[in-house]
């Protein structure tokens, strides 16, 4: 009798053999030669493999001993039914309605069903290794655990983590500063408490966490249903206007890096200038052009020194159809700093409209922007 | 004596004596213990300089590794007993905490100082932007009065940074892609440029002269073909180079050169600008590198000969000859050299009569990516939208090059 090992490998040998023939008529190009190789290797291979199986039935039995093929690990009927099959059911169903739907779908379902085709074949082959149930279970677990432990560790933390964000999403600013304040306090309080009753049982730690976990995701799920806050939308500021609108409420007021500044643009009542950053020359000039390198982020900080709140408009050109390029500070206060960013794509002599730094929409006082 | 050695022994020990020798190099132009401005003595010498430290941590280096060395052979196992087994000594471990400390603490103290002198810009005369990108470097200067000598337009360059000899120049670092960094061994230390943000670093260099450097910081395909240098003229020759960079464009006389400025404008204006070319209608010719190019600039070519260097500096717009000739000469004729560039004369038995480096230009016209690696394929631009790092083959013919070649030599 030949035994289901030997049958398997005997199957795949053909199998791969009808596949070599099938792709070499139907495949065509430099992919065709190299398929038929591969397939026609694997051929080989498993064909070689299947008659030393043959010929040592599966090496766990003594081929002379009279009846043994069927008292033998490998002759065995499994221990009991595996739930797999059903697993790789509902990704195969998965696979053809995210065929239609969405390729993320299809992905998962590829996943669940490679991951319920590898289960499958691990016990399989595991539960007929001997008739030791324990080593069984042993060998199962020394093969899938460092893929299984992983992966699960991921998706039980990817769905703490989830299940937090969709709290913090729903949860009211203020609200939640004080969950998170409370729920901090809990988790010291709970290290606390095991920290000095270290005879705490392992299970009931465990079960509280597990519990914590449940909570956690539990009313995620809930804030998920809810939806999340409302989160206001800052309009930009309108750059071409000195009026205060609503995009100059909520902008940064303080810029945080002054190293890295290009320029600081001064705004005083009589004057309105630029110095260069990074150079305390000998007297700090004061330009009325400011020389930017063409494509080249950098920043600028504003200075407004007068008793009027003031707003710095950079119009960077505009170049043929596009829309004009303006970036501005949203309105800085009276002795107030602002932040602004700027690129210039383009030479002025390229742009239809004076490249320059202006107060909103006043043409003038201006500084020149000059692009090299 | 090295005969008798294993075959590997010898080998280590020849590559250990290679790096020994190269140490020796007379012609070493990156060489940091040979400062040539204020910068780099601030770091070389003095109270917490790199030659006091490099003394002072070649001798600690060479104790641990005698007493390693001895240890190994000392301690052995040759079968002998096991040595009386101890733990921890008191004495020992305290001294071995303390003298570290008091070395590094040495060491600190005056090196902190150095690095908030080597900071300080308010002694700076001149000011140049520097901004990087894949794989050449571009140099603007501001309208200003720049030691002395009045700019009155911005002027743009690439590769070799012309300044002033014995003026501070304070450099404003960027770079338009990747993160790079700005080395002239000679002159100072390294500093990064990183997008979107401005470092400052100081350069002045004592004598006119050339001092070259290269990109320390890795940034893709020809990274070790990003290279600069730092040119020091003598006062009056940064005037006239500055009056030079600013004359106004003339369009060239020379039927060839002619055609050139056509050619010109068909196949590489739309990267390069070459600052008052016009077309025929008077129109000027404005490049688009932001549509061409990932870093959204190519090198400006209004005066490409009056540099020696190309393409990051790292081909020649002279020949070998000459540059020899230009390298070495002594600081009061460097500068007078260094204006006439392509123009000077050939030594005398050099193996070409005239000191351009045609052969090169062409090579570069007919073949940039063969020259030096850049990502210029065409059918394979999709991870870009279409935009080139560096400057793709055009496929130019030799008579186009002809062309290209007059016209680009009276860019001067
Ligand atoms: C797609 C854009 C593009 C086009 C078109 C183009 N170039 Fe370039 N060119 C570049 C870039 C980018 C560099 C810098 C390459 C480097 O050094 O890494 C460069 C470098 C050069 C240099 C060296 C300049 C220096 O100072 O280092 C010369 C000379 C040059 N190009 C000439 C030409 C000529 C002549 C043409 C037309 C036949 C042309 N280029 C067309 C992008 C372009
Ligand atoms: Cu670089």
């Amino acid at each position: 009798m030949l035994t289901t090992g030997s049958k398997l490998l005997i199957g795949a040998t053909v199998v791969s053999v009808i596949s070599a023939i099938l792709f070499g008529i139907t495949v065509d190009g430099p992919g065709a030669t190299v398929g038929v190789i591969g397939l026609l290797s694997a051929a080989v291979a498993f064909g070689l493999i299947a008659g030393i199986n043959v010929y040592v039935r599966d090496s766990n039995a003594p081929a002379m001993e009279p009846g043994v093929e069927h008292t033998c690990a490998a002759a065995r009927q499994p221990s009991g039914a595996s739930g797999w099959p059903a697993v790789a059911a509902v990704g195969v169903a998965g696979l053809a309605i995210g065929a239609v739907s969405r390729p993320v779908v299809f992905l998962v379902a590829l996943v669940v069903v490679l991951a319920a085709i590898v289960e499958w074949m691990v016990q399989a082959w595991s539960e007929r290794a001997s008739d030791d149930t324990g080593y069984n279970a042993t060998i199962r677990g020394r093969l899938l655990h460092p893929l299984e432990f992983p992966v699960l560790a991921t998706l039980g933390l990817g769905a703490l983590i989830y299940g937090f964000s969709r709290i913090m999403l729903s949860a009211s600013k203020d609200a939640g500063r004080w969950l998170f304040i409370a729920i901090g306090a809990l988790f010291l309080a709970g290290a606390v408490v095991v920290a000095i009753y270290r005879g705490a049982g392992k299970r009931t730690i465990a079960g509280v966490s597990a519990l914590a976990a449940f909570a956690v995701v539990g009313v995620g799920v809930a804030s998920a249903v809810q939806g999340q806050r409302d989160i206001e939308a800052h309009p930009a500021p309108s750059c071409l206007s000195n009026e205060e609108g609503e995009g100059d409420h909520g902008a940064p007021k303080a810029p945080s890096d002054t190293a890295g500044v290009y320029a600081t643009i001064v705004l005083t009542d009589s004057d309105f200038y630029a110095v260069l950053g990074n150079w305390n020359g000998p007297d700090k000039i004061a330009y009325h052009q400011l020389s930017v390198p063409r494509n080249a982020r950098v920043s600028l900080v504003f200075l407004n020194q007068t008793s009027e709140p003031a707003r710095l408009t950079a119009r960077l050109g505009k170049f043929g159809d596009a829309a004009e390029s303006v970036e501005c500070t949203a309105m800085v206060e009276a002795d107030g700093e602002g932040y602004l960013s700027i690129k210039a794509v383009n030479v002025p002599l390229a742009s239809t409209e004076p490249m320059q730094l202006q107060l909103g929409g006043e043409e003038a006082p201006a500084i020149e922007i000059q692009v090299p | 004596m090295l005969a008798h050695l294993p075959r590997r022994r010898a080998a280590a020990a020849l590559a250990i004596l290679g790096f020994l020798v190269a140490g020796c190099a007379k012609n070493a132009p990156q060489d940091i213990f040979r400062p040539a401005g204020s910068n780099a003595r601030e770091i070389d010498d003095g109270l917490g300089g790199q030659k006091y430290i490099f003394i002072l941590a070649g001798v600690v280096a060479a104790i641990v590794i005698a007493v390693v060395l001895f240890i190994i052979f000392k301690f052995k196992d040759r079968g002998q007993d096991i040595p009386e087994q101890t733990h921890g000594n008191p004495m020992l471990e305290i001294g071995m905490t303390i003298l570290p400390a008091i070395i590094l603490i040495t060491v600190a103290i005056p090196t902190v100082a150095k690095i908030f002198n080597l900071a300080k810009s308010d002694d700076a005369a001149c000011v140049v932007n520097v901004t990087g990108q894949q794989w050449w470097w571009e140099y603007d200067y501001p309208v200003q009065n720049c030691g002395g000598i009045e700019i009155t337009q911005p002027i743009v360059t690439s590769g070799e940074m012309v300044i002033p000899a014995g003026v501070n120049v304070q450099l404003r670092i960027t770079s338009r892609d990747v993160i790079h960094s700005y080395w002239i061994p000679r002159l100072n230390g390294k500093r990064d440029a990183v997008p979107g943000s401005l470092q400052p670093l100081r350069m002045q260099a004592d004598q006119p002269g050339i001092y070259t450097g290269q990109c320390t910081e890795f940034c893709g395909l020809s990274h070790a073909r990003m290279r600069q240098a730092v040119v020091a003229l003598d006062s009056d020759s940064f005037a006239t180079w500055v009056a030079n960079q600013e004359e106004a464009y003339t369009s060239p006389t020379d039927a060839l050169a002619l055609e050139g400025e056509g050619q010109f404008i068909s196949q590489c204006a739309r990267c390069h600008q070459i600052n008052g070319l016009t077309n025929s209608d008077g129109t000027p010719v404005l490049a688009n590198p932001e549509q061409n190019l990932v870093s959204g600039a190519a090198p400006n070519l209004t005066n490409l000969m009056t540099r020696t260097g190309f393409a990051g500096f790292t081909f020649d717009l002279i020949t070998d000859a000459c540059r020899e000739k230009l390298w070495n000469a002594p600081s009061e004729e460097f500068s007078a050299l260094y204006l006439q560039g392509v123009w000077m004369d050939s030594p005398a038995g050099a193996e070409y009569p005239v000191c351009f480096n045609e052969t090169a230009l062409r090579e570069w016209l007919r073949n940039a990516p063969g020259m030096k690696p850049m990502f210029v394929d065409p059918n394979n631009l999709s991870s870009t939208g279409g935009l080139y790092r560096g400057m793709p083959n055009l496929g130019l013919t030799e008579a186009q090059i002809d062309q290209l070649i007059a016209y680009l030599l009276e860019r001067k």
